[in-house]
């Protein structure tokens, strides 16, 4: 069964691109086609997509805020952001906003390989997004905040890698581990982006009431 | 200020001693007074003489006037050397001041210059020819089907080098990029994007010293693309199994190592290679370039400003 895409990008020539790029691979459904993602809970309900394809910057929407209005109605539909590449900062937030994946731009053309393995629970990082996640993440336990989660030693010795420019197979065989197992340290370092993001929200939704 | 103490030595009715004083250089006529104190605030340096007389209870007068030469001398401040060389450091400053500030616009100028003509010469030019081929393509579609074909296929791989190029332009712009640890984690991406989808095991390592130090925009551009250049040549001409970049750090210079395993089957003389060389000329380095049976090995040495 085809792969049920909606999309959300707000540069009109991209958009039609996509579009065009991916109907004709029979592997996907592109569903529906959004300049912005205001109406994106009621999409995504009525739509019901097997994965999202989100644009960051967008005219009355921001992508980042998109990703949070999902989360709250599920935790499950993957989700990929669709940026250029100088855009750390985003897609930063992005996936602490619990967005699955990125795609850069320039990479257009892997679109639909990228689609198929965040489906499959690839989580791409590069480098100067592994380098904000870095500066980001608590370095021990000893914070105050028992909640958040910090890094274990191999997760960022993964991230000095991948902030260098390694890629997952580089890294795979600087330090002898599979390749597969350097995917997961990733994924796992996701999930605790997540994870330390939803703390932080509970705890300013604390502080404000 | 200055005040000068006098007294007559007659002691019969002392009070009644008159005195009277005049500094010649100042002053226009005699201060005649009961006091015995003659007191100048302000004067400015020169050569002053206190002349002082003095009468007795009964009136009579000193014959001789008593004299006292002043002098004041400047401060050190006011010395003619010291406004001199005061005058002249301050133009120093200025002019000093005035080449930095002209220099940065120079700097500025020919930033900007650059950055135009990159854009006119790396993207303006192939999206002409881009609107051009897709113009043709469009008229050529129903009777020369094969040619819109091709003409569609040489779309495609300009505009991917325009997407490219842009991108490379934009990353030697930014500030943050400065450093060479930075240009190594770009060729290190580019290089795992483009060999390891073809199973070439690909190492990039930098020299420790290297790594903090900064380099310019036009540096950084063109050491990118020449190593952009060697990788692209490795990944279509050379069959190998692994490469090896190094960023070797020599006495202010930088050296670049380009090796492979494979068996070159390129032309040395290609567009490719020839440009990696007027790179490293436009940088005022030299570039060898040895192709065996066994590999090709590629040295590029750069002074670093």
């Amino acid at each position: 069964m085809a792969i049920r895409v909606l999309i959300y990008e707000d540069n009109e020539n991209l958009l039609k691109s996509i579009q065009t790029l991916l109907l004709f691979n029979n592997d996907f459904d592109v569903i529906a086609a959004m300049p912005d993602a205001v109406s994106v809970k009621d999409d995504i309900g009525v739509l019901k997509p097997d994965v999202v394809i989100m644009d960051i910057d967008m005219p009355h929407s921001n992508g980042v805020d998109a990703v949070t209005a999902i989360r709250t109605i599920n935790n499950d539909l993957p989700v990929l952001m669709f940026t250029v590449f100088e855009d750390n900062e985003n897609i930063f937030n992005a996936i602490c906003a619990g967005a699955n994946g990125y795609l850069l731009k320039k990479n257009f053309d892997q679109i639909p390989a990228s689609i198929k393995d965040v489906l499959d629970g690839g989580a791409p990082m590069t480098s100067s997004v592994a380098k904000k996640v870095l500066t980001f993440v608590p370095k021990n336990k000893s914070t105050p905040n028992e909640d958040v989660e910090s890094l274990s030693a191999r997760e960022k010795e993964i991230l000095e890698y991948i902030v260098k420019g390694y890629s997952y197979k580089m890294i795979a065989a600087e330090t002898n581990i599979a390749v597969e197992t350097v995917r997961s340290h990733v994924k796992k370092i996701y999930k605790k982006l997540q994870v330390n993001n939803a703390t932080a929200a509970v705890y300013k939704f604390n502080q404000h009431n | 200020m200055i005040s000068v103490e006098f007294a007559l030595l007659s002691y019969s009715n002392s009070s009644d001693n008159t005195y009277s004083w005049m500094l010649e250089g100042l002053d226009k006529d005699w201060t005649i007074s009961k006091n015995n104190i003659a007191s100048y605030t302000n004067l400015k340096p020169g050569t002053y003489t206190l002349l002082v007389k003095a009468a007795n209870s009964q009136g009579e007068w000193l014959t001789k006037p008593l004299y006292l030469v002043i002098i004041i001398s400047p401060p050190f401040y006011k010395t003619w050397w010291f406004i001199a060389l005061f005058i002249l450091a301050v133009a120093g400053i200025a002019f000093k001041l005035e080449q930095q500030h002209i220099n940065r616009i120079k700097a500025r100028y020919n930033l900007r210059n650059k950055i135009a003509s990159d854009l006119h010469d790396e993207i303006g030019s192939t999206l002409t020819s881009i609107n051009i081929l897709s113009n043709v393509s469009q008229q050529a579609m129903d009777k020369q089907p094969q040619q819109a074909k091709e003409m569609l296929h040489q779309i495609s791989a300009q505009s991917k080098t325009i997407q490219q190029n842009m991108s490379d332009i934009v990353w030697s712009i930014r500030p943050d990029n400065e450093n060479i640890e930075n240009l190594v984690t770009r060729i290190r991406e580019y290089a795992a994007q483009t060999l390891e989808p073809l199973n070439i095991a690909t190492r990039i390592e930098a020299d420790d010293g290297l790594i903090e130090k900064t380099l310019p925009i036009q540096h950084r551009k063109n050491i990118l693309l020449i190593c952009k250049e060697a990788i692209n040549n490795i990944a279509k001409h050379s069959n190998a199994t692994t490469a090896k970049i190094l960023f070797i750090n020599s006495k202010n210079r930088i050296t670049l190592s380009i090796e492979d395993d494979g068996k070159w089957k390129g032309n040395s003389s290609g567009t490719g290679t020839k440009s990696m060389h007027e790179r490293a000329n436009a940088l005022s380095g030299n570039m060898t370039m040895n192709a065996s049976e066994f590999g090709t090995k590629i040295l590029v040495s750069i002074p670093i400003p």
